[in-house]
């Protein structure tokens, strides 16, 4: 590469890294927030429950997934409420 | 609704009143942000004459470039168009660096006029095609104006602008 | 039209809605730029390989100019209208644009080195974006500078708007200044200045990677909203067992 590959594969392994370590860290962090409130909200007081019993079971089950709808439909419905 | 409209109004004219100031610094510091000056800045602007530290940038005058057999001393013309300059340089070039291209020295004016340079940049043009292509536009006597050659369409080979920084080929970019 | 998003559960609807397609679109658009830049187009006729370095270097250009953009325009929408996941999508998007920004200097500096003949210089251009830089680290910092969120929210938006000032400066300081740094070449009217082989990968690499903010602001902004919901969570939990011992 023109003796000037060094340059060039440096370039582009710096994009790679940076990408990557971009990539992991939210989706790390994705997953442990909406694992974390999956697990408060099934031990959620009554007067929540009430209201989401349904949702809640289906989030449970499906945590993992966490790229389906269904799972951060119900978190979000409760952030409207509250804000 | 009166609240998100003085809200709204707060950010236009904070935002109309920050532009302005920064237009207002930017132009007031134009010779301190401009990375070069060109040969014609230093013909015509007194201050620029005084011994002092500058760099001069334009393109490099096509067989003006002559170096010694120690392949490190270098010798060549640097011009905008309208007014040129002998540049002295000794130590390692550029791989971008040749006739017809542009370049911006750092140095010192000698009394003589020369330019002592202690560093030398090339400067890249913003035209990117395989080799084969700028051949055939050589050619076909289709290329247009670009530094590369010295082969002008007409006596403006840069447009009618001098250079200074701006397109070498005198073609107008866009706004995005 | 923006008051339909400005609601959590609608955004996160659309986002979850977009996030396949992004995810898919990224990989597939990435995966051929990638293909493009380094087995099917050619070497220039100036820069020899090293033109190669322009495939991952101006992209990254771009987006880290775009992704402020989206932070000014959700900032602004933030302040005046209120709208709570406006601030969310802003702050999911910094990190996202520092990165970009940090890519687009490193191997700025990685083709200067060998075109140039210098790793860097403090000319208009290289400057600018290094303010650019500067700006994406304070805007995080300022973020989360508070214990009040509502004020870092607040700083962090002011801070946007005010260095949205630098954007057109980076992006005209190459026609307003003597720069070292080229003129803008995609953009120029008249006869292409990139020629189509290189066009190619160039375009496919800055639509690629768009994709891949998409994908990242999604992903960030999910993580933010589940975060905030989990601090709504515990501080209701607290005032319940408060209002309990008291009663």
């Amino acid at each position: 590469m023109d003796g000037h590959g060094g340059f060039i594969w440096s370039s582009w392994g710096i994009a790679l890294v940076v990408l990557t370590i971009l990539i992991g860290i939210s989706l790390k962090s994705m997953r442990s927030r909406e694992r974390e409130l999956a697990r408060m909200e099934a031990e959620a007081p009554r007067r929540r429950r009430r209201r989401a019993t349904e949702t809640d079971t289906k989030t449970n089950t499906k945590t993992d997934t966490a790229t389906t709808p269904e799972t951060a439909t119900p978190a979000g419905d409760n952030t409207g409420d509250n804000q | 609704m009166t609240r998100k409209r003085r809200r709204l109004t707060v950010v236009f004219l904070g935002g109309l009143m920050l532009s302005t100031a920064a237009a207002l610094v930017l132009t007031a510091f134009e010779d301190s942000i401009v990375f070069f000056h060109t040969p014609t800045d230093i013909a015509t602007k007194q201050d620029l004459q005084k011994d002092r530290r500058l760099r001069v940038g334009g393109i490099v005058k096509e067989e003006s470039w002559r170096k010694k057999d120690d392949g490190l001393t270098h010798d060549f013309l640097v011009t905008d168009l309208t007014h040129e300059i002998r540049v002295a340089y000794k130590g390692i070039i550029p791989d971008l660096f040749r006739e017809g291209q542009g370049v911006v020295v750092e140095g010192r004016l000698l009394p003589d006029g020369t330019f002592r340079a202690d560093e030398v940049l090339a400067k890249h043009d913003e035209n990117y095609m395989p080799k084969e292509v700028a051949e055939a536009l050589k050619k076909s006597g289709k290329w247009k104006g670009s530094a590369v050659t010295g082969t002008p369409d007409g006596d403006k080979p840069y447009g009618d602008k001098p250079y200074g920084g701006k397109s070498y080929g005198g073609q107008k970019e866009s706004a995005q | 039209m923006l008051h339909r998003f400005a609601n959590p559960t609608r955004f996160l609807r659309l986002a979850n809605a977009v996030l396949p397609w992004a995810t898919s679109l990224t990989v597939i658009l990435i995966g051929a730029g990638l293909y493009f830049a380094f087995g099917a187009s050619p070497a220039d006729y100036q820069q020899g390989e090293t033109v190669r370095i322009m495939y991952v270097h101006v992209p990254s250009a771009w987006m880290a100019m775009f992704a402020y953009a989206f932070i000014a325009v959700a900032s602004a929408v933030g302040l005046i209208w209120k709208h709570p996941v406006a601030h969310v999508c802003a702050l999911a998007a910094a990190p996202i644009g520092a990165c970009f920004t940090v890519i687009c200097l490193t191997t700025g500096s990685l083709w200067g080195k060998p075109m140039w003949g210098t790793w860097w210089v403090w000319d208009a251009r290289l400057t600018s974006v290094l303010v650019l830089f500067f700006l994406y680290l304070g805007f995080i910092a300022l973020a989360n500078a508070f214990d009040d969120a509502a004020r870092g929210e607040k700083a962090s938006a002011i801070l946007a708007l005010v260095g949205a000032v630098n954007l057109p400066i980076i992006k005209f300081s190459v026609d307003w200044w003597n720069t070292l740094h080229q003129p803008a070449s995609v953009t120029k009217i008249g006869m292409p200045a990139v020629h189509s082989s290189m066009l190619i990968p160039l375009l496919l690499m800055a639509v690629g990677f768009t994709m891949l903010f998409v994908v990242l602001v999604i992903v960030r902004a999910r993580a933010e909203l589940a975060d905030r919901r989990i601090n709504a969570l515990r501080s209701a939990r607290i005032h319940a067992e408060t209002a309990q011992s008291g009663a």
